[in-house]
């Protein structure tokens, strides 16, 4: 099964560990689709690799989406899409996203200048994963592109961003506004009445430790946001059935070492579990198979026994890459524990992809090394 | 610039030694090895773990540890933060909670602390700072205490959440523990923060921003960065022309004349020297913009990551590359 299946108008989401090479995939992948078909991609990206973003012919990716020239590229002939690319920055893209949302620019202001916003959307564990469900959310509904591949922060816990709209949505609306500010409660000192008798000790003492004026100026900040509530919610709604689509396919990206590997299985297990479709798996970095080969292998074992200097070496060499290449091998014997077709394969490569052609090469390569 | 040996001894001199950097790149591995370094030389080391995955005692071929400290190993022990014990910690040993409104309380501020976004990230430094000022039979109760911290993309706003949320909070005992956990961070006599790397371009990319960050938003000032997973000297540095030559051209040809199964020998050969000499670029790269003092790791090669790893790491570590 080809990758070039899931190169259809929908969405195409990778996941993986940090460091396997998601986004060089993620624009392989968009190039040969707006090369091949008459399509229109965006691909949004999250790490700031400026070679990339200079490998598409762009001086640097920004939260703006520009277009790809794609008749740089020598390889596939005439391209019949168009091609845009973007990098997700989660400050400019909350600024926007509350300036959209506020319902006016008085009410934005307001916003953008409190002190809770500015640590919100810039620190919060979360808000990086929100934001880029967001971007591919309104990227979908401005009917503007056909395909959208979108390659996902690494995150902490590998998930966040399936749960970060519930999470935001959780955040803004009932739980702690309702706990701290009601407009109807909000006087004096916050949302006091909405505790029983018994709690109302514990609130001194939070208000203590947090300090004079803390849990009132927290309040505020929630009352002000609280209009977005509804804006929010429904948002949080669309983005879980776009997700749950049937055009919208996860994509997997291992490499063979240990700790990915196990991250991957990890990956393939939970999107199993919320239901999400998963097209397969992308093997990166794989090392040569001549690293196992049993005559090259004698010859090494000889050379290191009794040799010159400089044979010994070359032996010596081959003879620790080779304990690599048989962990290789070991991983991709194990392939099938991940629970989902494989649908191509990377060979390593050493030096960095820095133009169309060589991301075009790439994906050439993931298609034929299937 | 200090070389490596005093450069080593300049952070297991600290009180505090935090390592950061990209997934993938060895951060934990390091900290455990610099950890053994330290226990080896006679240091009580306490590892914290910031990172949920919680591997470090795999390290050590021991089992895994929760928010209590166990001993991994003669001299070593360990921890690994846990969201709900730190939050309990945190109210009661360090805030001096009462205990009778301990549960209600931690409640809210579970929930508060998703809106207070500081107030987290201070479980963690907060805990570091408690176990640097802790105290057993009269002495500080840890020599050293390793923080196998979180990566690159959390890190900033992990140390920087002290200062941030002092400044958020004007007054009161959060205010007030949060600016002395800030102090301790920036204090470069107590504390020390490690980036640790590879030499490919997107894990030095992430590095050279993290430093850039690092400065634009908090005042600490990394101590030190690791170059890990270099590739190892095949050859005195004296021979290596010769080497290279053996592997080219000629030398290829003849080669295989003499052994025609050697190709694979050769190939081997070349995709080491390619490796190397994008790794010496991107060294260049990190030198010529971080100027940190450096240390050099060559690569293990070796499948298990238990203490056999841990150990050949460590030695590794010591001599400097």
């Amino acid at each position: 099964m080809s990758i070039d299946r899931f190169l259809k108008p929908g969405v195409l989401i990778l996941c993986g560990s940090d460091g396997v090479g998601k986004t060089t995939i993620a624009a392989s992948l968009a190039v040969r689709a707006a090369m091949r078909e008459e399509m229109r991609v965006a691909v949004l990206t999250i790490d700031p690799a400026r070679r990339l973003a200079n490998a598409m012919g762009l001086a640097r990716l920004g939260n703006r989406l520009r277009p790809v020239k794609l008749e740089g590229a020598r390889r596939a002939g005439e391209p019949r899409g168009e091609l845009v690319a973007g990098m997700l920055e989660t400050k400019s893209a909350w600024d926007e996203l509350i300036t959209k949302q506020a319902g006016g620019p008085a009410k934005a202001e307001r916003i953008l200048t409190n002190p809770f916003y500015k640590e919100i959307s810039g620190a919060f564990v979360g808000s990086h994963e929100y934001i880029a469900m967001e971007r591919l959310y309104d990227l979908e509904q401005s009917g503007k592109y056909d395909l959208i591949v979108l390659d996902t922060p690494p995150s902490r816990n590998a998930l966040d961003f399936l749960e970060a709209p519930n999470r935001m949505t959780e955040l803004v609306s009932g739980g702690l506004l309702g706990l701290l500010a009601r407009p109807s409660m909000f006087a004096g000192r916050v949302g006091l009445r909405m505790f029983s008798l018994t709690a109302k000790p514990i609130m001194r003492i939070a208000d203590n430790l947090l300090g004079g004026s803390t849990l009132t100026e927290l309040s505020q900040f929630l009352v002000s946001v609280e209009d977005l509530y509804g804006g929010f919610k429904s948002r949080a709604e669309g983005v879980y059935e776009l997700l749950g689509r049937p055009s919208t396919d996860f994509l997997v990206i291992t490499t063979l070492e240990d700790v990915p590997f196990e991250e991957a299985r990890f990956f393939v297990e939970k999107l199993q579990e919320a239901g999400m479709h998963l097209a397969g798996a992308i093997v990166n970095k794989r090392l040569p198979s001549y690293l196992l080969d049993p005559a090259a292998t004698n010859l090494a074992r000889r050379l290191v026994e009794r040799s010159p200097p400089l044979e010994r070496a070359l032996a010596e060499n081959f003879l620790a890459y080779r304990i690599l290449g048989q962990r290789d091998h070991d991983l991709m014997a194990r392939i099938e524990d991940l629970g989902v077709p494989l649908l191509g394969s990377v060979p390593k490569m050493i030096e960095p992809v820095h133009d169309l052609d060589g991301l075009l090469e790439v994906a050439e390569l993931l298609v034929s090394g299937a | 610039m200090p070389e490596p040996e005093d450069l080593l001894d300049q952070l297991l001199g600290k009180r505090v030694v935090i390592l950061t950097g990209k997934g993938g790149v060895g951060k934990s591995t390091n900290s455990a090895a610099l950890a053994l370094i330290a226990a080896n030389r006679g240091q009580r080391v306490l590892v914290i773990e910031v990172d949920a995955k919680g591997n470090v005692p795999d390290f050590f071929d021991t089992r895994r540890v929760g928010f209590a400290y166990r001993r991994l190993h003669k001299g070593v022990w360990g921890l690994s933060m846990q969201p709900k014990d730190s939050m309990q910690e945190y109210l009661s040993l360090m805030l001096r909670v009462p205990g009778f409104s301990l549960r209600p309380l931690q409640g809210f501020m579970e929930y508060t602390s998703n809106a207070i976004p500081g107030l987290k990230e201070i479980l963690v430094t907060g805990k570091i700072y408690y176990e640097e000022k802790a105290v057993g039979e009269g002495r500080p109760r840890w020599d050293l205490i390793v923080v196998d911290g979180a990566p690159t993309g959390h890190v900033v706003s992990q140390l920087g959440a002290a200062r941030h949320l002092a400044e958020l909070v004007r007054t009161g005992p959060i205010h007030d523990q949060a600016l002395r956990v800030a102090d301790m961070l920036s204090d470069t006599r107590r504390t020390a923060l490690v980036l640790v790397t590879i030499a490919e371009e997107m894990p030095v990319n992430e590095t050279i921003d993290l430093a850039r960050r690092l400065t634009d938003d908090t005042d600490i000032v990394p101590a030190a960065l690791v170059v890990n997973q270099l590739q190892p000297e095949v050859v005195a540095p004296d021979q290596m022309d010769e080497f290279k030559k053996l592997v080219t051209r000629d030398g290829r040809k003849g080669f295989l004349a003499r052994y025609p199964e050697g190709e694979p020998l050769l190939d081997a050969a070349d995709m080491m020297l390619r490796t190397r000499s994008q790794a010496e670029h991107l060294r260049t790269v990190l030198r010529r913009t971080l100027k940190l003092p450096t240390l050099t790791v060559p690569f293990v090669f070796q499948r298990n990551h238990g203490f056999a790893f841990t150990r050949t790491l460590a030695r590794a570590l010591e001599e400097g590359g």
